[in-house]
C-alpha cells in the first residue's frame, strides 16, 4: 500500500462516480441508483483498508500526499490521515453507503440526488483529509451546495425557507471562518500548508492578539457548523425539512466538521487563545446539553426532537474539546463518531416511521411495535444507545467528555448531568408513546406489511452493530484516537 | 534615463482619469473606451514596475503583453455586443441598461 | 474465573438463545433461563465453598483486561469475587431460580412469554454482572442496564397507562441518582487514575487523611446514586408504583435483587465511605427511611404496595446498619431479606392469582382454601417480622447490635437510632401481621390454590427462609462473618435478642388485636374483652393516624412536584428563548441602522458630489425604507421576515446598472487593497 495515492483514491471514487452519474441517462434510475451504491461501496471499501493498514498508536498524520497547486502563495494539493480523522472518514463513507442503500426506495429526480449524493461525499472526504488551508475550505463549501439542494428539492413543505435559512448560516459563518485562514496565512508563516501553520502555531510565533482575532474568526464557522449555542437555530429547521438522507448525512458528518476544525485547527494552531477562551467554550458546550435537550423535551414534531437532540448530544464534544486534556479531546472524538451512528440510525427510522404513518407528530404516532415490530424494538435501542445507555456507544463518549470536563472544569461540567438526565425523560416519553402506547382514536393509522424491507434493514442494522460493539469494547477506538489527543492535550499543557 | 516611478504615477493617474469616466459616462461606447484605457493604464504601471525588477522587466514585459491580448479580444467581444445591444434598442446608453436589477 | 465468568454468562447466553429461538419453543424456552440460571447457582456455590476455604482474607477471582485507555489512564473490566459476591451471588441465583421456577407458572398464556423471559433472564445477568464487577465504570454498567431492563419488566403491560407512568417513573428517578454515580466514577477515574474497586478502596485509604473533602463529596455522589436504586428516602417514590408489573418482577426485582443493588454499591465500597467519615449520614438516612415506610406500610391497602413499603423499610434499616459500621449484619440482613421477601411477594402473587385483586379488603379467609399458599406467607410474615427461630431474627437481632455499637460509640444519635429500630421492628410485625390475619384467617369466600408450578418455589423459599438465620450463627463453621474480610462480628447480646423478639411479639399482639376489633366492627367477629377494646384504642389510634396523616399527605406527589415542576417550567422557559427571536431583533434593527446612517452620507456626501451614481443612492435608500419598515415588525414576526428583509437589501444593490456595479467594485478594491496592506504590513 505504501506509495499508493489511497486518499486521492479515495476522493476520486465518488467524483469519477459522480460524472458517470452524470452522464447516464436520467431515465435509468435503477441503474444510476445501484451505481451509487456500488460507488459507495466502493469508497468504504478503500477506506476500510486504509483503517486496516492504519499504524494504531500513532500520533502523526499517515499517508501524505502533496502535489504543488499555486507554489507562488504556498498552495498545495495535500492531505493525509491520523487518528482523529480516520473514524470521521469511516463515518462518512459508512453512512454515504447506507444512503445510498436508503437511497434505493427513492423515486423522485433520483439522478439529480444521487450526483449530490456523491458530491457530498467528496466534500465530507475532503474536509477531514485536506492539509492544506485552501483545500480545507474549498471542501468545505462544496459540502454547503449539495445539501442545499437537498433540502430545497426534496425537503418538506417549509423546505425553501429551511433551506436559504441553512445556506445562508453556513455561508456568512464560513466567509468569516476563510477571513480567519487567510489571517493565518498572513500573519503566519505565509503557506496555506496546515501543518506548517500548525508548528508555527505551536512556536508560539502568533502574538496573542492575533490569535484573539483569527481563533474569533475560526470559531464563528466552527461553532455555526458544530452546533454551538446560539448557533445552533438553523439545525432543526433544516432538519425538519431535509429528506432522510440529507437528515442522515446532515447530523452524522456535516456536525463533525465544526468539531474537527476545531481540535485540528483552532486548538493546534492558537493554543493560547483557546487555553484563554476554554472555560466559556466549556460553558457554551453545557448549555448547550441543557439548553437541547430542554427544548427537546418540548418538541412535539418527532423529527425536531431528534434534531435538538444532536445540539445536546454535540455539547458534550465541545465540552470534551474545551477541556482539552486527552480524555476530554478523545471524548470528543468518541462522542463525534457514535453521534453520527446513533443518531444517523435515528433519523434512517424517523423517516421510516414517517413514510408509514405520513406524520411526525409525537402526539399522532402510536403502538408502532404492534404495527411494525421490528422498527419498533430497532427504535427503542436507537433511543437507548442515545440517550447514553452504558453498554452501547454513545455512554461511552459522554462518559469519556465528562471525565475530561471534570478535570479542567468540575463545577461547569457537574451541570451537564442534567441535560442526561432530560435527555433519558424525553426520549422514554417518545419512546413510551410513540413504541408502546396502544393507538388512539385519533392516532395516525398504519395497515401495511408488519415487516421492514430489506433496504431499510440494511440502512439501520449495521449501525446498530456499530453502536453496541463500540458500546461493549471501545479500546480498538480509543487505541486509535488517544495518541493524537494527548498530542493535542501536551500542546495546551493540560 | 526616466525613472520608473514616472510611468507609475502616469499609469495611476489614466488609470483614475479613466475610471471617472467609466462611472460618469453614459454611453455604452465611451465607457467602453474607458475600460480599455484602464487597461493600458494597468499594462503601464506593470512595464514601469518590471523594470525594477532584477530580470530587466522581463516579467512586466510578459504581462503587459497578456494584457494587449486579452484586451484586443475583449474589445472585440464588447463592440459586438455593443453593436447587438445598439441594432435591438436604438440607443445605448448606460442608464438604461438594468435588466438584470432585481 | 471460567466458572466466575459462568455466573452471569450463563443467563446472558439464555436471554440471546430466547430472542432467537423463542418464538418456536414458545413457553419451553423458559426452562432455557431456568437451566441458565441453575448453572449460575452450581457456579456461585463452588465459589462460595471455595471463598469459604479461603476465609475471606483473598478474593476467590480476581480476573481483568484493558477494556480501554485514554490519556494513559487503564479501565480494566473483569470478575471480582470474594466472600461478599459469593454469598451474595448464592442469594441472588438461588431466589431467581425460584423466581424463574414460579414465573413458568404465573405467566402461562401471556402472548409475549418468550420476550419477558429474555428480558428476565438479561435481568438476571446484569444483577450477576453488578455483583462480579471489578471495575466501578462496570458495575455502573451493569447497574444501568439493569435499570432499563427493569424499565421494561415494570411497564411489561404496556396496553396499560399506569404501567407505561411507573416505568418511567422508576428509570428517572433511578436515573437521576445515577447522575451522582456517574460523576462520582467520572471524578475518581481522572482523580486516581483507576476505578479497579480493590486498587481503588486500598489507594483511598492511603490519601484518605489529605483529600477529606474531595473524598465526602465522592461519597455522597456514590450515595445519591444508591438512594435511588435502593428507593431510600425521598428516593422511594418509584418503587410502589413499580408494582405495575408482573408479580414475578417484583418478587426478584423490587425485593431481592435490582433494590438491594443500591445497598450492595455501598459495601462495595464500604472502605471509602469509611475513610471519608460519611457513616452517620448512611445511618440517618437509613433508619429514616426504615421507619417511614413502615408507617406507610400500615395502612396501605394494596397487599403488593404493602410489600414495597415494607422492602424500602428493610432496606434503609440495612443502610442504617451499614451506617453504624455494621457490614456483616448488613450483608447478612440483605440476604435473608432476599429470601422471605421474594417469598412474600410470590406468596403474595399466588394470592392475587387466586383472589383476582391486590386489595386486602377484598380479600378474606384465603387461608382455608389456599393452605401452602397461607402457610409459605405466615413463613415469610413470621421471618420478616423478626419471630425467632427463623432468619429474619438472627439477622435483624445483628443489625440491632450494630446499632447497639454505634451507640457505644456515639451515645445520642446511636440511642436514637436504637429506639427508633426497635419501633420500626414493632411496626413491621404489625403492618406484616395485620395483613396476614386480615387476609388469610376467618371465613371466607372459596378460592383456588395455585398450580404446582408456582407452589414449589414458594415452599423452597420457605425452607430456606426457615433455617437461613444459620449461617451466621456464632460458633458455625460456615459463618458469613468469617467470609467478609473486615470480619467485625458484632457480640450477640441476649437482653437485646430478648427485646428484638419482645419488639416483635409485640407487634404481632397488636395486629392480632387490631384485626379483632375491626372483625369486631363488621360483626364478623366475637367482640374483645372490654380492656382490650380501651387498649387498642388508645395504643392505635395515634398509629393509624400517623400512619394516614403520612400517607395522605402525599409525600411521593409532593417530592415528584419539587423535582418535576422546575424542570418543566426550565423547559417551557429554553423553548421560548428561541435565539432566533433575537437575531432577527438585533441583525435586523441593526441592519436598518447602518443602512440608514450610510443613507445619510450617501445623501449628504456621495449624491451631491458625484452626480452619475444618484440612481445608486436611490436604491440604497429604497432599501433602508424597506429593511426599517422590516425591521420593526421583523423583532416581532421572527426570521421569516429577517431572511427576506436581508434578501430585500441584496436585492435592492442589484440594481442592474453598470456604472453601480462599477462603483461597488472599485469601492469594495480599494478597501480589499487597504486589508492587505494593513495585514502585510
Amino acid at each position: 500500500m505504501k506509495g499508493t495515492p489511497v486518499l486521492t483514491m479515495l476522493l476520486l471514487v465518488p467524483l469519477a462516480a459522480s460524472v458517470v452519474v452524470l452522464l447516464l441517462p436520467a431515465s435509468q434510475a435503477k441503474i444510476i441508483k445501484w451505481f451509487t451504491v456500488a460507488a459507495t461501496a466502493l469508497a468504504l471499501g478503500v477506506s476500510v483498508a486504509i483503517a486496516t493498514a492504519f499504524p494504531v498508536g500513532s500520533a502523526g498524520m499517515q499517508l501524505l500526499e502533496s502535489v504543488p497547486w499555486v507554489p507562488a502563495v504556498g498552495m498545495a494539493y495535500k492531505v493525509g490521515v491520523d487518528g482523529l480523522s480516520l473514524p470521521l472518514v469511516l463515518l462518512t463513507t459508512l453512512l454515504c453507503f447506507l444512503s445510498a442503500l436508503y437511497t434505493l426506495r427513492l423515486e423522485k429526480q433520483v439522478k439529480v440526488f444521487c450526483f449530490l449524493l456523491l458530491l457530498l461525499q467528496i466534500g465530507m472526504i475532503g474536509v477531514f483529509l485536506a492539509l492544506d488551508a485552501v483545500l480545507f475550505y474549498v471542501f468545505w463549501e462544496l459540502v454547503l451546495v449539495p445539501m442545499f439542494f437537498m433540502i430545497g428539492i426534496w425537503g418538506g413543505e417549509n423546505r425553501r425557507y429551511a433551506s436559504v435559512k441553512f445556506f445562508i448560516y453556513t455561508l456568512i459563518g464560513s466567509v468569516v471562518m476563510l477571513l480567519g485562514l487567510l489571517l493565518l496565512y498572513f500573519w503566519g508563516p505565509r503557506t496555506f500548508d496546515m501543518q506548517a501553520i500548525i508548528a508555527w502555531g505551536q512556536a508560539g510565533k502568533f502574538t496573542l492578539e492575533q490569535q484573539y482575532w483569527i481563533f474569533g474568526a475560526l470559531f464563528l464557522g466552527f461553532a455555526v457548523k458544530v452546533p454551538i449555542f446560539p448557533f445552533h437555530t438553523w439545525l432543526p429547521d433544516a432538519h425538519v425539512e431535509a429528506p432522510t438522507v440529507g437528515s442522515v448525512l446532515l447530523a452524522g458528518v456535516l456536525l463533525k466538521m465544526g468539531g474537527y476544525g476545531l481540535l485540528r485547527v483552532s486548538l493546534g494552531a492558537l493554543p493560547q487563545a483557546f487555553i484563554d477562551f476554554s472555560p466559556y467554550l466549556a460553558a457554551l458546550g453545557v448549555i448547550g446539553i441543557v439548553y437541547g435537550a430542554a427544548v427537546a423535551l418540548t418538541q412535539k414534531d418527532l423529527k425536531k426532537m431528534v434534531a435538538y437532540s444532536s445540539v445536546s448530544h454535540m455539547g458534550f464534544v465541545v465540552l470534551g474539546i474545551a477541556a482539552a486534556n486527552a480524555a476530554g479531546v478523545d471524548g470528543a472524538a468518541m462522542q463525534m463518531f457514535t453521534h453520527g451512528i446513533i443518531t444517523g440510525m435515528l433519523f434512517f427510522l424517523v423517516g421510516m416511521i414517517y413514510e408509514r404513518y405520513h406524520t411526525k407528530e409525537i402526539a399522532k404516532l402510536r403502538g408502532v411495535i404492534t404495527a411494525v415490530p421490528a422498527l419498533g424494538v430497532i427504535f427503542t435501542f436507537a433511543c437507548f444507545a442515545s440517550l447514553g445507555l452504558p453498554g452501547l456507544a454513545g455512554f461511552v463518549g459522554e462518559f469519556t467528555s465528562l471525565m475530561g470536563g471534570l478535570q479542567t472544569f468540575p463545577v461547569t461540567t457537574a451541570f451537564a448531568v442534567i441535560g442526561i438526565v432530560l435527555t433519558a425523560a424525553y426520549f422514554l416519553r417518545t419512546m413510551q408513546s410513540v413504541v408502546f402506547a396502544p393507538p388512539e382514536e385519533d392516532s395516525a393509522r398504519y395497515d401495511g406489511p408488519k415487516t421492514m424491507a430489506w433496504t431499510e434493514l440494511a440502512a439501520v442494522l449495521p449501525l446498530a452493530v456499530i453502536a453496541l460493539t463500540i458500546g461493549v469494547f471501545p479500546a480498538p477506538f480509543f487505541n486509535l484516537v488517544d495518541p493524537v489527543a494527548q498530542a493535542l492535550a501536551k500542546i495546551v499543557g493540560r | 534615463m526616466v525613472p520608473p516611478l514616472y510611468f507609475i504615477i502616469l499609469g495611476a493617474v489614466v488609470f483614475l482619469i479613466a475610471m471617472l469616466g467609466f462611472l460618469t459616462r453614459r454611453s455604452l461606447i465611451q465607457a467602453l473606451m474607458c475600460l480599455e484605457l484602464m487597461t493600458a493604464a494597468v499594462a503601464l504601471t506593470f512595464l514601469a514596475i518590471g523594470r525594477t525588477m532584477p530580470d530587466g522587466g522581463l516579467q512586466g514585459m510578459a504581462i503587459a503583453t497578456f494584457i494587449i491580448v486579452i484586451g484586443a479580444a475583449e474589445v472585440g467581444m464588447g463592440l459586438a455586443i455593443v453593436m447587438l445591444y445598439f441594432r435591438r434598442h436604438g440607443d445605448a446608453s448606460t442608464d438604461d441598461i438594468d435588466l438584470l436589477g432585481g | 474465573m471460567i466458572i466466575a465468568a459462568l455466573v452471569p454468562g450463563l443467563p446472558a447466553a439464555a436471554a440471546i438463545l430466547l430472542v432467537i429461538f423463542g418464538r418456536r419453543l414458545s413457553e419451553k424456552c423458559a426452562w432455557i433461563s431456568v437451566a441458565a440460571l441453575a448453572g449460575s447457582l452450581a457456579a456461585a456455590v463452588y465459589m462460595l465453598v471455595a471463598a469459604f476455604r479461603g476465609g475471606g482474607e483473598e478474593p476467590f477471582v480476581h480476573a481483568t483486561f484493558e477494556w480501554m485507555r485514554i490519556g494513559g489512564v487503564n479501565i480494566d473490566f473483569g470478575l471480582y469475587v470474594d466472600g461478599l459476591s459469593a454469598a451474595v451471588l448464592v442469594m441472588v441465583a438461588a431466589v431467581a431460580c425460584m423466581v424463574f421456577v414460579y414465573a413458568i407458572g404465573y405467566m402461562h398464556g401471556d402472548e409475549r412469554f418468550p420476550v419477558f423471559f429474555a428480558v428476565f433472564s438479561l435481568f438476571t445477568a446484569c444483577m450477576f454482572g453488578v455483583v462480579t464487577s471489578s471495575n466501578l465504570l462496570q458495575l455502573m454498567v451493569f447497574w444501568e442496564v439493569m435499570g432499563v431492563c427493569s424499565f421494561l419488566l415494570i411497564g411489561y403491560y404496556y396496553e396499560r397507562p399506569d404501567a407505561r407512568k411507573a416505568a418511567f417513573k422508576a428509570f428517572i428517578t433511578t436515573r437521576i441518582g445515577d447522575m451522582g454515580f456517574l460523576l462520582a466514577v467520572a471524578a475518581m477515574l481522572g482523580k486516581f487514575g483507576t476505578l479497579d474497586i480493590p486498587t481503588l478502596m486500598k489507594h483511598i485509604e492511603e490519601v484518605a487523611p489529605e483529600m477529606q473533602a474531595f473524598l465526602w463529596l465522592m461519597c455522597a455522589l456514590l450515595f445519591i446514586g444508591a438512594v435511588a436504586k435502593s428507593a431510600q428516602f425521598p428516593a422511594y417514590i418509584w418503587l410502589p408504583d413499580a408494582m405495575a408489573g408482573p408479580t414475578p418482577v417484583s418478587g426478584l426485582l423490587h425485593s431481592a435483587t435490582m433494590v438491594a443493588a443500591g445497598v450492595f454499591l455501598v459495601l462495595r465500597t464500604f472502605p471509602m465511605f469509611e475513610a471519608a467519615h460519611f457513616l452517620p449520614m448512611i445511618a440517618g438516612a437509613g433508619i429514616f427511611t426504615a421507619v417511614y415506610g413502615a408507617s406507610l406500610a400500615l395502612t396501605e391497602t394494596d397487599i403488593k404496595r404493602t410489600l414495597a413499603y415494607s422492602t424500602m423499610s428493610q432496606l434503609g434499616y440495612m443502610m442504617a446498619a451499614l451506617g453504624c459500621g455494621g457490614y456483616v449484619a448488613a450483608v447478612f440482613h440483605l440476604i435473608t431479606h432476599g429470601f422471605f421477601k421474594s417469598l412474600l411477594f410470590l406468596s403474595a402473587g399466588s394470592v392475587i392469582h387466586g383472589a383476582h385483586t391486590q386489595d386486602i379488603r377484598e380479600m378474606q379467609g384465603v387461608g382455608k382454601t389456599m393452605p401452602i399458599t397461607a402457610a409459605c406467607f405466615l413463613v415469610g410474615s413470621l421471618a420478616l417480622a423478626g419471630i425467632p427461630p427463623l432468619a429474619g431474627f438472627f439477622s435483624k437481632d445483628a443489625v440491632l447490635a450494630s446499632m447497639l455499637g454505634y451507640a457505644g460509640k456515639a451515645p445520642v444519635q446511636g440511642s436514637i437510632i436504637l429506639i427508633v429500630g426497635l419501633m420500626t421492628a414493632v411496626l413491621t410485625a404489625f403492618y406484616m401481621f395485620r395483613v396476614y390475619f386480615g387476609v388469610f384467617t376467618g371465613p371466607g369466600k372459596k378460592y383456588h390454590e395455585s398450580p404446582k408450578m408456582m407452589l414449589v418455589p414458594m415452599i423452597v423459599l420457605a425452607s430456606i427462609t426457615a433455617v437461613a438465620g444459620a449461617i451466621n450463627l456464632p460458633g458455625v463453621t460456615l459463618s458469613l462473618a468469617g467470609l467478609l474480610e473486615p470480619g467485625v462480628l458484632e457480640q450477640a447480646v441476649p437482653w437485646l435478642m430478648a427485646l428484638s423478639a419482645g419488639a416483635a411479639g409485640a407487634g404481632l399482639y397488636i395486629a392480632w388485636e387490631s384485626t379483632h376489633l375491626r372483625a369486631a366492627l363488621h360483626g364478623t367477629g366475637p367482640l374483645p374483652r372490654n380492656l382490650q377494646v380501651l387498649y387498642g384504642g388508645i395504643f392505635l389510634r395515634p398509629v393509624f393516624r400517623v400512619s394516614r396523616f403520612l400517607r395522605e399527605m402525599h409525600m411521593d406527589q409532593i417530592i415528584t412536584g419539587i423535582v418535576v415542576s422546575p424542570v418543566v417550567w426550565l423547559c417551557e422557559l429554553a423553548a421560548k428563548l428561541n435565539p432566533d427571536v433575537l437575531y432577527t431583533a438585533v441583525f435586523v434593527n441593526g441592519v436598518g441602522r447602518i443602512a440608514g446612517a450610510l443613507a445619510v452620507v450617501d445623501v449628504r456626501v456621495v449624491d451631491g458630489a458625484v452626480n452619475g451614481i444618484g440612481r445608486a443612492g436611490l436604491g440604497i435608500a429604497r432599501a433602508v425604507g424597506f429593511v426599517d419598515a422590516r425591521g420593526v415588525d421583523g423583532a416581532v414576526n421572527g426570521v421569516a421576515d429577517g431572511t427576506i428583509a436581508f434578501g430585500g437589501v441584496l436585492k435592492r444593490l442589484q440594481t442592474g446598472v453598470t456604472a453601480n456595479y462599477a462603483l461597488f467594485m472599485i469601492v469594495l478594491g480599494v478597501a480589499a487593497f487597504y486589508v492587505a496592506w494593513w495585514l502585510v504590513r
